[in-house]
């Protein structure tokens, strides 16, 4: 009896909380919702009634944007370069990390700090040498440059998240290791990644994310259409088709989709690699 | 997923990142000779779907010569002008460009030394007696010739015919009938002028459209970009009406809220029934779709008095790069500047050439009367102010053009903001 | 290669200093990208902003401080900066105040943690260009959903023109941004929340403390780190904020949502490098000093204290 009235009591006093909390979550996510509903309306229906749910469901607006638009095109581009990205931000970050976690050398420290400084910069401080850096590095307008850039770009958080967790690792590990005829390299390689994996995966949706959705960057080195990310695209698209309404919703969801996918898939992964990072 | 699974992930992912570090060190090395030449594009002066079926015309019809066409330019003129001037210093840049702004950007190019001197070229094809002599002196920089002028442009106003049919309107002849023709609009609830300042040139070209219509060639002076922005006291009228289009309820409401893309969308839904622009917007509304027709006429001037009749003149130019290979690239500006493809574009797109044809007269009606009266005063409408500002001034225009129509600043004050602009850009440079 | 790979586990004490090579290898690929992509240009563009140079003409001639002289006397880069810093207070009040409220919340209640954080944090996971062009539908002063929705609910005297008006424009921009961005204080606080002992709150409630009373006396205290970094955050966004303002507005009308890295975009596009990567560096240093200043201020307080 006791314990029943003790857990309504309960009840009654998260109900404000509940309260806010649907009220919150309703406004943050009308935008989204109505994005995605007017994608499936006819032009004539978005003008005459913004509000209202699609009438009838339009699905070639999708159909249109993304062959007509090349946007099939354009998320190749996206994947293609995200991948790589993160790939080689996972590979040269472990390593690093591990180095300034578990090896004791001269500047250590200080190596360590200049990644750190990497992070406070804001974007504009960089953009004009790196402009003409890629031109003369014969980087600009090409995938594989924005790789680079954005390798370069996610490396500081990446080693700062990564060492702070192998910091937390036994040194008795690695002994017992060495003993049994392992370099370091092995070790790194058969042992630490393995065991790493959860703040890897973190690391790597994080890094997708960003890299995904960039657009500063890639806005001045790309220059050729069949080069263009999602973000990018999205851009030109709108300059084309604005007056199309219903197909540039489409436009905006075929760039949003993706992500909410990777975010549905690895949501625990992606808010672990955002507080790790930032409680370490 | 388990350890051995989540190794052999990272053991592929490594191995493709490596892959494709290879393949990208791979491609920086130079191209195994072919036996065409291959021309790199990036536009050829007309909007871009009509460019690539262009380029699939050309390519069918040679074996020699091969363009390669990179859809580079957008909407943003700031944005494409950088990028190509970044990109030819670098000689990464497009071969042969067609639609460029001559003006201020091809100064730059020229003073650079990326651009060809075309003067042979223009001799030897014949080219220079088909061009108006007003329109050659602007692409020649002490002498030589840099770009050929590659089709014509004046700015109207384009005017949905059914509304006024119904609101039994008569197209304006002098300012004084412009506006009544506004205020009956008003009055039947419609839109007058059309205003989606919120980004890119449409500001700058309806703040030089007014100006010029009121201070004629004085304000050319203005624009040379290497004299001080004078005061331009006869730009001030023009100003005023420009900004009158607001203040007297004859534009569409928030004009520095919405864009052009929005804007011209109030046109095409008819509750905005007048729009001024060049010609390139027949193309866009074509593709609009809009269940009314349209015609044209010239913007009255303000000042009855002035030279000018409205703002124009060569649309775009074509030049080839100084690192382009040179046979090849002088047989595409030969393709290009032959008379079928530009009565096929006339045909087509309504993009009237810069070097003279006869316009043919089974093209659509809309088509023929906007290239025959741009034809008819080629003399008069061959310059095109807005490309000869200096790009700090371009680039800052934009927000003090929002000023003044937002009531936050007054024409006077509006000339000396750009007046100081102006100044800076000139300290600099 | 073989005789450089001794174990770190056997440190042999010995007068001989030896140089490991091993621990450089393993941070030389990192560093080389980093340096050559990242903080190469940055450097850069500090030498640069002594300069005159057009990224085009590769002559280049010693200005000294003539381009921060410039930049200094410039009204539209302190118009700019004020902005910014508009931009950085709302910032450090709203989304984090947001977040920790939020985070409170869902802390407190027992059912649908999960599914609140995740719905919560959805729109932190979109881009800038997905986030501006959303907005700018909503915004769009007669087909927008924003006014459409105060015209529907009987308050027509509310629309505005969201993106028009220089009197909103930026505080307009700022509520896009705010979207996009207390989800992330949310879920970082949240985490904090749940490290902080539960014995702590557990004796609380036994006290009879109420809801105001352990945010102050016990949540606020706890997460003092989490603050410092969250805050730090908001410093970066705030002080680099672009994609947004740079598609809603432009910076618009007549630079009333200028910002610094539109100021210095809008120079790139101009080929006043001069001036672009002297206004550059001047946001790097404020942004540099304001985020070191206040985690040390941080560190000095909690040490003091």
């Amino acid at each position: 009896m006791e314990f029943l009235s003790g857990n309504t009591q309960r009840r009654l006093r998260s109900l404000p909380f509940y309260l806010v909390l649907i009220v919150t979550t309703v406004i943050t996510l009308v935008p989204i919702v109505w994005v995605f509903a007017s994608a499936l309306k006819s032009n004539k229906e978005i003008r005459e009634n913004p509000l209202a749910l699609p009438s009838e469901w339009h699905f070639q607006n999708y159909v249109e944007a993304w062959f007509g638009a090349s946007f099939d095109q354009y998320f190749f581009n996206s994947i293609f370069i995200t991948v790589t990205s993160v790939a080689i931000v996972l590979f040269l970050s472990s390593l690093a990390a591990y180095a300034f976690a578990k090896m004791r050398f001269p500047g250590n420290q200080m190596i360590f700090f200049v990644f750190l400084i990497g992070m406070a910069f804001p974007l504009s401080a960089k953009l004009g040498p790196l402009l003409s850096l890629m031109y003369e590095l014969n980087l600009a307008n090409s995938r594989f440059g924005l790789i680079l850039v954005y390798v370069a770009g996610s490396l500081p958080f990446a080693i700062l998240m990564l060492r702070a967790f192998f910091q937390g690792f036994p040194q008795e590990l690695e002994d017992s290791a060495a003993l049994d005829g392992c370099n370091r390299f092995q070790f790194y390689w058969r042992i630490l990644l393995p065991l790493s994996k959860p703040s890897l995966m973190a690391l790597g949706i994080f890094v997708f994310m960003g890299t995904w959705n960039e657009f500063f960057q890639a806005l001045l080195l790309i220059n050729e259409d069949s080069k263009r990310t999602l973000p990018l695209g999205l851009t030109a698209f709108q300059d084309e088709y604005f007056t199309d309404f219903a197909l540039s919703f489409a436009g905006i969801n075929i760039t949003a989709v993706p992500v909410i996918i990777v975010y549905i898939m690895f949501q625990r992964n992606l808010i672990e690699g955002i507080t790790v990072g930032s409680l370490k | 997923m388990n350890t051995s699974h989540f190794r052999s992930i990272f053991q592929f992912l490594t191995v493709a990142a490596l892959a494709i570090l290879l393949a990208g060190a791979l491609s920086l090395s130079p191209a195994l000779a072919q036996d065409s030449t291959d021309i790199l594009v990036w536009g050829l002066g007309y909007a871009s779907n009509y460019d690539e079926l262009l380029v699939e015309r050309f390519n069918e019809a040679h074996d020699d010569v091969n363009i390669v066409f990179e859809d580079v330019l957008t909407g943003e003129i700031s944005e494409n002008n950088q990028k190509l001037r970044v990109a030819m210093q670098n000689e990464a840049g497009p071969d042969v460009l067609g639609g460029l702004d001559v003006g201020a950007n091809l100064r730059a190019l020229v003073a650079t030394g990326q651009v060809r001197d075309l003067t042979e070229f223009y001799r030897e094809s014949g080219l220079i007696e088909r061009i108006p002599d007003n329109l050659l002196s602007q692409v020649t920089i002490e002498g030589r010739i840099y770009a050929i002028p590659q089709n014509l442009e004046s700015v109207g106003i384009f005017y949905n015919k059914d509304a006024f049919a119904e609101l039994e309107l008569e197209t304006p002849a002098t300012f004084e009938e412009y506006i009544d023709v506004l205020e009956a609009v008003k009055d039947a609830g419609h839109y007058g002028y059309t205003m989606g300042l919120a980004g890119g040139w449409p500001s700058a070209l309806m703040a030089s459209m007014f100006m010029y219509s009121s201070a004629g060639s004085e304000y050319i002076d203005v624009l040379s970009g290497t004299q001080p922005w004078p005061d331009c006291d006869n730009c001030l009228d023009g100003l005023d009406a420009f900004q009158g289009m607001v203040a007297n309820g004859y534009a569409n409401p928030d004009p520095l809220g919405i864009d052009y893309d929005q804007s011209l969308d109030l046109f095409y839904q008819g509750q905005s029934i007048m729009v001024l622009n060049g010609p390139w917007f027949i193309n866009d509304a074509n593709l609009a779709e809009p269940d009314f027709e349209i015609g044209f006429f010239y913007l009255p001037a303000v000042n009855p008095a002035t030279d000018i009749k409205t703002l124009g003149g060569i649309g775009g130019s074509i030049i080839i790069a100084e690192y382009a290979p040179v046979d090849a690239a002088f047989k595409v500006v030969e393709w290009l500047t032959s008379e079928e493809i530009a009565v096929q574009a006339l045909r087509d797109i309504a993009v009237l050439p810069a070097f003279s044809i006869d316009v043919p007269e089974d093209i659509p009606p809309l088509y023929y009367q906007i290239a025959s009266e741009t034809a008819a005063n080629v003399d008069k409408i061959g310059f095109w102010p807005v490309t000869y500002l200096a790009p700090k001034v371009f680039g800052d225009m934009n927000q003090i053009v929002q000023g003044m129509i937002g009531g936050m600043l007054t024409p006077e004050e509006f000339l000396d903001e750009m007046q100081a602009t102006h100044s800076a850009y000139l300290a600099e440079s | 290669m073989a005789q450089a790979l001794s174990s770190p586990g056997q440190r042999r004490p010995g007068p001989r200093f030896r140089l490991d090579p091993m621990p450089y290898l393993f941070i030389l690929p990192a560093v080389l990208i980093y340096v050559v992509f990242n903080l190469g240009p940055v450097v850069a563009s500090f030498f640069f902003s002594f300069f005159k140079w057009d990224l085009l003409s590769p002559t280049t001639e010693f200005t000294g401080f003539d381009h921060y002289t410039f930049i200094l006397n410039d009204d539209r880069f302190w118009n700019a900066l004020g902005h910014n810093f508009i931009f950085l207070g709302l910032a450090v009040v709203i989304p984090v105040s947001m977040g920790l409220f939020l985070a409170v919340f869902i802390y407190e209640i027992r059912r649908g943690r999960v599914v609140f954080r995740a719905a919560l944090f959805l729109p932190a996971i979109f881009s800038g260009v997905v986030i501006a062009y959303v907005w700018k539908w909503i915004y769009h002063s007669f087909a927008g959903v924003l006014n459409a929705v105060l015209e529907a609910v009987g308050l027509g005297a509310f629309t505005q023109l969201w993106l028009g008006d220089p009197n909103l424009a930026l505080y307009s921009t700022f509520v896009a941004y705010t979207w996009a961005s207390f989800g992330y204080s949310m879920v970082i606080f949240l985490a904090g929340l749940q490290d902080i002992s539960t014995d702590i709150f557990d004796a609380a409630r036994v006290d009879g403390a109420n809801f105001w009373q352990k945010l102050f006396y016990i949540t606020i205290p706890c997460l003092y780190d989490v603050f410092t970094f969250v805050i730090t955050l908001r410093i970066f966004t705030a002080m680099g904020v672009f994609g947004v303002i740079y598609i809603l507005t432009g910076g618009g009308p007549f630079y009333a949502s200028d910002v610094i890295d539109i100021y210095v975009f809008r120079m790139i596009g101009n080929f006043e490098m001069g001036w672009a990567t002297a206004a550059a560096t001047v946001n790097a240093v404020i942004v540099v000093i304001l985020s070191t200043g206040f985690i040390k201020y941080r560190e000095w307080r909690s040490w003091s204290s």
